[in-house]
């Protein structure tokens, strides 16, 4: 069985007993040997973004409006595991998942919800490039490597920052 | 006001798209060159702690190289949204007409926070016999 089969199988699906206060939910989602497969197989290249967005389209073909959806518990441990991932599929399907609000998946919905907050941990990066002279290089340390980032700018000088407000 | 977590003068860096994991390589501390004028590069990288009520001010971060021969300025404007936030300034062909210290300055909002040194050396022009 491979690892996402085994998060929609009967024995992880119902290996949680009853549904857990958000909080106590991630917690235990994060201890769990799933939890450290997915990761592991993620930064190993195992498994993408592109094979779990396939996954979770196969999974919601069993939704249901009225049914609680039973794979609730998996889409809420694959919200753990893309928490700390900085790709666009991993933002889209935290965003997606927590601006919800069917009861059939409140459970995934908040657990999402609480791992964009966690999210906010993550650093941001804010890249800056200047050119400090243009005139022709007679001898410039290592060029090469950045000839290519000549033509940027600073990406920022949209943000205003006056003294008196700060 | 945002805290300094590290001020630091590479060669250059690399953040990984998937796990926001940063890598710096070559410290500059030494810089060896064949002849002067010459044109060096340089990554300025800092890395910020936020506390909450400071999330979407905007700061300013000020970036002074003090040569032997000049000074330059390089502001970056940021607005953090999060707990931790990283500049990377990237300054490219700075002259450099003679051999000396390089000082970085890194000031938050004109208050001066931390320095880098970085001492260029040309190469002996003649070689003992």
């Amino acid at each position: 069985m491979n690892l996402l089969d085994k998060i929609k199988s009967a024995k992880f699906l119902t290996s949680f007993g009853f549904e857990l206060p958000t909080k106590a939910m991630r917690m235990v989602l994060l201890r769990t040997e799933e939890y450290t497969a997915i990761n592991e197989a993620l930064s190993q290249g195992e498994l993408t973004d592109t094979s779990i967005r396939e996954f979770v389209n196969e999974l919601l073909r069993e939704f249901r409006i009225g049914e609680r959806f039973q794979y609730n518990v998996t889409l809420a441990l694959l919200a753990v595991c893309l928490e700390r991932r900085k790709t666009a599929f991993a933002e889209e399907y935290l965003r997606d998942l927590a601006v919800l609000s069917l009861s059939e998946l409140s459970l995934s919905t908040r657990l999402a919800k609480e791992c964009l907050k966690e999210r906010k941990r993550l650093a941001e990066n804010n890249f800056s490039d200047y050119v400090a002279s243009d005139t022709p290089v007679d001898s410039v340390f290592e060029e090469s490597k950045f000839i290519s980032r000549l033509s940027a700018e600073n990406i920022n000088e949209n943000i205003l920052y006056t003294p008196e407000a700060a | 006001m945002p805290k300094l977590e590290y001020f630091v003068v590479a060669e250059s860096k690399s953040v990984d798209q998937e796990t926001n994991k940063v890598s710096l390589f070559n410290i500059l501390e030494e810089v060896r060159v064949a002849k002067f004028p010459v044109k060096i590069s340089f990554l300025a990288a800092s890395s910020w702690i936020i506390e909450p009520d400071d999330y979407n001010k905007a700061f300013q971060a000020t970036l002074k190289i003090k040569s032997p021969t000049e000074e330059k300025e390089f502001r970056a404007n940021f607005k953090p949204s999060t707990t931790r936030h990283r500049l990377f300034q990237n300054i490219i062909n700075m002259p450099l007409e003679k051999s000396g210290n390089v000082e970085f300055e890194l000031s938050l909002n004109e208050e001066h926070m931390a320095s880098h040194l970085v001492m260029v050396f040309g190469l002996p022009s003649e070689t003992l016999q």
